[in-house]
């Protein structure tokens, strides 16, 4: 196991207070339609309700662009859809698909009947007219021209020859997109009287509206309605107007006024909203799967696109702006337009028009906007009109809604039960109550799966052209790069093929076995055996006290150079008080007092029966070794240095085997290592067992032999494979259930008798580098001080909420490996909760550390002691308050921290991102990963997209 | 992150081993056999996990059937960022089991992800 020494003294915090309960609330909106294809019910088949009229137009003799009809839905069996009395020449309606295609033959306007009949004959009926207007026909580009209540009516004619009639000056609009609306002021000369407006699109397009302006007030606003699928390779048209005056007399034709067509899809549904000013008005169009389309979110996974937009823009007054579902089928339900008057950009007055295109039906919509206009983004907006699409998928995504309470803190679980978000909109609304909001991504399984979750108010500020506001934008505290491991395992496997040591008989022997663990008296001497990058070193070492308690003995080995006054080591030298102080905790005469038979209570035996013939006999199970010595030879640490503290290594419960140079460093005997120098660092002019490094060293005890007992009750007795992360975890647990037995801080960091969290600015134990390091991956395993602390944090949050004791007893007792060893232990103690979600409550459990009215499953901090019980024998574990802990860089670079710290600062509490950080940095496998919006007031939106192995939890803190 | 064994190459093609069908229950008295350039080239699929306590970390690939194989060799480093995944590695056995804990040592040549994990 690894230590760091903590650099500097503490400083504190105050602690944060807060209140009560939580809340989970969880409100979707999804709506959902029927299918129209295999309609399952038996009920008689009808066109949905819908705005517009069925209306169509083509020019004769020219391919159109294929129409979907409308669909009906319900009836029995298969619908089928057709014209009566008959298509119009040269047009054909797909009797299955609704699609109208061909090339026109006939001009002429065919009225008809529109039906969708069932397997039994029932039938619906609309009314749809089609004209098939003449070659390049003003009615291809432009369906109808208004002046007020009044059409125009299409004459297949040019314009007539001026004969003295008024003249006209236009102005307006200078772009126009498909299924737009175009504005054309046209002012007569002054005193003209005016009968009639005549609007053409200059000598390539045949045909002009004639408009009665009769009684109307001049000048004339003129409404040119753009068709739906007017041909995008129209790049401009020149609009000439003509006055009659009332005697009937021509006048001449205004100078062109050309209006330039903006590139659009054409879709099934289109909505389009145009207006007459410079201001900036925005088009929201909720599609039925909740997706919000605007311009902080131009693409909606239905596949609705925001495909043009307009800005304030005095140049190029009169706007657009267009939604199409030209990417895929717009999903059946409900759909909601709103017109957002977001800047007036200096017009007193804005006029807009919507025109909705919903399968070859079209209808309109108008209003009117003044003032400033009010910005606004996600959610804003005058409604103008509600439609139904009823054909096409169920809806997929959905928008979540969560409303805070207004006091206290409150936990919103996105997608507890799994459930995927697809760029799912996430409203929370706070009111008017000021409260923090954080979000957390839990990754439940090891997957590369990572969520994506982004401000949306970010989006719209970008879209802007605006500064993201700073709580969108911040930057968290950088933090430094975590050190590659030692490379002992290299050395380990090289020496394993490399190194030549003496040789014997092939095969462990049951003669070997039988001299394997002769009994140890103190005095008694012994070579040792370690690996070091340059191979095989030998320690010699001396046995300086031997306990016994019943059947169980322990042997304290002390290298002989780490010994006595003056030792030759690095030192400090250990001298016999503090053996026999070690001696005295880890084994005394007497039931339930001292580390031994806490940990094996709790863990189980060390060692036993077992069938192979090439490890120490069964009967070693009762003679620990321990030896004292300088691991890795480099002495007593400088701050902020990393130390291996103890360690525990399975070879040596083999047996020598020449086949197997490796087993050659084995002692053959039970035994874990204690780093000597460590061990005899005084915190004072003297040595006491009570200082921190020795204090620390009586912990580790607990958890090397953990670690000893792993080896047995996994690899060998059940056969299992032991894995480092939950090996490490029981071992820190280890540390954590004996520390007030053995009055020492333990991995908490908190004084050994204090129940309660501690106080603020705490730098000891492993919580400070879990704070600084919360995204680190629990399941794996790097070797890094980060893993130590991480796994801790998990095992103290499952000590303190499922069981203690008997959990761990559970998870190590066990033929169940890994997770399935957790979730097995979580099952055989009744509790009906998986590890995936005991990783997402975990990590609310961290951010609402500080509140000791916090309920379970989120209570790590009860503000008092957490018991179990095994064997008669209590374990205790202390409150922990993750706000209470702070990291320092250390004043020198660490071999375990990466030496990256410039412009590091402290970390108090745990580590947040910003949402823009946590989409950057999630990198996979995580486990939970922390963002936080900051202190916010009113309402907090973001997008989500998560598979369902990734779980979003909200955290609202008061 | 650990990256266990590099530039073993050369000194694991003179250890051997034999493909056992339990690693963990490898006869310990089998003596080690041809080189590993004459083994034959061998695919397991399974979970990656590393095991042991620190600083006696192997990364092991753990069958359906409970075979464990420890990955050796640089083509076994990518591999320690893929813990807990369901991968498929195609190698040589290089060095029999020395008993539990100690897996026969699979010297990786090449590895693909098994499908989705989760």
């Amino acid at each position: 196991m690894q230590e760091a020494e903590p650099p500097f003294p503490r400083r504190h915090l105050t602690p944060w207070a807060f209140a009560t309960a939580f809340l989970a609330a969880l409100t979707t909106l999804a709506l959902i339609g029927c299918p129209t294809a295999t309609p399952t019910t038996t009920s008689v088949p009808a066109f949905p309700d819908a705005t517009g009229k069925l209306s169509f137009s083509f020019p004769v003799d020219e391919e159109i662009t294929p129409v979907d009809l409308p669909y009906a839905t319900g009836g029995s069996g298969k619908l089928t859809y057709s014209l009566h009395p008959d298509a119009p020449p040269g047009l054909t309606l797909n009797a299955d698909t609704r699609e109208l295609s061909g090339a026109p033959e006939v001009e002429g306007r065919y009225e008809l009947t529109y039906r969708a009949s069932d397997a039994n004959g029932r039938s619906d009926e609309l009314p749809i007219t089609i004209v098939i207007d003449p070659p390049n026909s003003i009615r291809s580009i432009v369906a109808a021209v208004t002046v007020g209540d009044t059409a125009g009516a299409v004459k297949f004619a040019g314009l007539p020859e001026p004969g003295g009639g008024p003249s006209v000056e236009v102005s307006g609009t200078r772009v126009f997109v498909a299924g737009g609306t175009v504005f054309l002021d046209v002012a007569p000369e002054p005193g003209a009287a005016v009968d009639k407006l005549l609007v053409s699109l200059g000598a390539e397009t045949l045909g002009y509206y004639e408009v009665d302006v009769t009684g109307a007030a001049a000048p004339y606003r003129l409404l040119g309605q753009i068709r739906f699928d007017v041909d995008p390779a129209v790049e401009s048209v020149c609009v000439a107007i003509a006055a009659v005056g009332a005697g009937g007399a021509v006048g001449p034709a205004a100078e062109c006024h050309t209006v330039v067509q903006g590139p659009v899809e054409f879709g099934d549904v289109q909505i389009t909203v145009s207006w007459d000013s410079v201001a900036d008005l925005d088009l929201h169009v909720v599609d039925a799967t909740g997706e919000e389309i605007y311009y902080g979110r131009r693409v909606a996974r239905s596949g609705g696109v925001l495909d043009f937009q307009s800005h304030c823009d005095p140049p190029r007054p009169f706007g657009n702006e267009h939604v199409a579902w030209s990417q895929g089928t717009p999903p059946r339900g409900g759909y909601v337009v709103r017109v957002n008057h977001w800047e007036n950009c200096g017009a007193a007055q804005t006029n807009y028009v919507v025109n909705v295109y919903n399968y070859g039906r079209v209808s309109t919509f108008s209003g009117t906007f003044s003032g400033a206009g009010g910005h606004g983004g996600f959610g804003d907006g005058t409604e103008v009109v509600r439609f139904e699409v009823s054909d096409g998928p169920a809806p997929r995504s959905r928008s979540i809604s969560a409303r805070y309470r207004g006091s206290g803190d409150q936990v919103f679980a996105l997608n507890g039960a799994g459930e995927n978000l697809d760029d799912t909109v996430v409203t929370v609304d706070l009111g008017d109550a000021s409260a923090e909001v954080h979000v957390i991504a839990t990754n439940t399984t090891s997957s590369e799966r990572s969520p994506e979750v982004r401000s949306l108010s970010r989006l719209e500020a970008e879209a802007k052209g605006l500064q993201p506001s700073a709580q969108d934008d911040f930057e968290p505290a950088p933090r430094p790069a975590l050190s590659e491991p030692a490379a002992r395992l290299q050395w380990i496997t090289e020496f394993n093929h490399s190194v030549q040591l003496s040789r014997r008989a092939s095969g462990a022997s049951a003669q070997a076995q039988a001299q394997a663990q002769t009994a140890v008296a103190e005095g008694d001497r012994f070579t040792f055996r370690d690996l070091e990058d340059q191979g095989a070193v030998e320690i010699p070492a001396t046995a300086r006290r031997v306990v016994t308690d019943g059947p169980v003995t322990a042997a304290l080995w002390v290298a002989d150079n780490d010994w006595g006054p003056g030792c030759s080591g690095a030192g400090p030298c250990v001298n016999q008080q503090m053996v026999d102080a070690m001696a005295d905790r880890f084994l005394r005469p007497g039931s339930g007092n001292d580390i031994y038979e806490w940990v094996t209570a709790i863990f189980g035996a060390p060692w036993g029966p077992h069938p192979y013939s090439d490890v120490i006999p069964p009967a070693a199970a009762n003679d620990i070794n321990i030896l004292l010595y300088d691991i890795d030879r480099d002495g007593a640490p400088a701050p902020g240095e990393c130390r291996a503290v103890g360690y525990f290594w399975a070879v040596h419960n083999f047996l020598q085997d020449p086949d197997f140079p490796l087993s050659e460093i084995s002692s053959e005997r039970l035994i874990f290592f204690m780093d000597a120098p460590w061990f005899a660092i005084p915190q004072g002019p003297t040595w006491e067992v009570t200082d921190r490094h020795p204090s620390g060293a009586m912990s580790a005890l607990a958890q090397e032999l953990q670690h000893m007992i792993h080896f047995y009750q996994k690899p060998i007795l059940r056969r299992t494979a032991s894995e480092v992360w939950l090996n490490e975890m029981a071992g820190e647990l280890a540390e954590d259930f004996i520390a007030d037995k053995t009055m020492v801080p333990g991995p908490r960091g908190v004084a050994y008798d204090d129940p309660t969290a501690g106080s603020a600015g705490n730098r000891r134990g492993r919580l400070p580098i879990y704070n600084l390091f919360n995204d680190v991956q629990v399941t794996t395993w790097a070797g890094t001080i980060s893993n130590y602390a991480v796994n801790y944090a998990l095992g103290a949050y499952l000590a303190r909420t499922y069981g203690g004791a008997e959990l761990f007893a559970e998870i190590v007792q066990s033929d169940r490996v890994g997770v399935d060893a957790i979730n097995t232990a979580l099952h055989n103690l009744g509790h009906d909760v998986t590890f995936g979600q005991v990783l997402a409550d975990w990590a609310v459990a961290t951010l609402l550390s500080d509140n000791t009215a916090a309920p379970a499953p989120y209570r790590y901090n009860p503000g008092t002691w957490t018991s179990s019980h095994i064997d008669g024998d209590e374990f205790r574990l202390g409150s922990i308050n993750l706000y209470h802990y702070r990291w320092d860089p250390p004043e020198v670079v660490s071999d375990c921290i990466g030496p990256d710290l410039a412009g590091r600062s402290s970390q108090e509490g745990p580590y947040l991102h910003s949402l823009r950080t946590l989409s950057d940095r999630i990198q996979p496998p995580h486990s939970n990963t922390y963002a936080t919006l900051g202190r916010r007031t009113g309402t907090v939106r973001f997008l989500v997209s998560a598979e369902p192995d990734n779980r979003i939890t909200v955290v609202v803190k008061e | 992150m650990r990256h266990g064994v590099t530039g073993a190459g050369a000194v694991l093609a003179l250890a051997a081993g034999v493909l056992l069908a339990c690693a963990s229950d490898a006869d310990q008295s089998a003596a080690p056999e041809a080189p590993a350039e004459a083994q034959e080239m061998v695919a397991v699929t399974g979970r990656v996990v590393a095991t042991g306590s620190d600083p006696f970390v192997i990364l092991v690939i753990v069958t359906g059937a409970n075979e464990q194989y420890e990955l050796v060799g640089e083509q076994a480093d990518p591999l320690w960022d893929l813990q807990q995944r369901q991968v498929t590695v195609r190698g040589r056995i290089v060095q029999q089991a020395l008993g539990p804990g100690f897996p026969a040592q699979l010297e990786v040549d090449s590895h693909v992800l098994a499908g989705r994990d989760g």
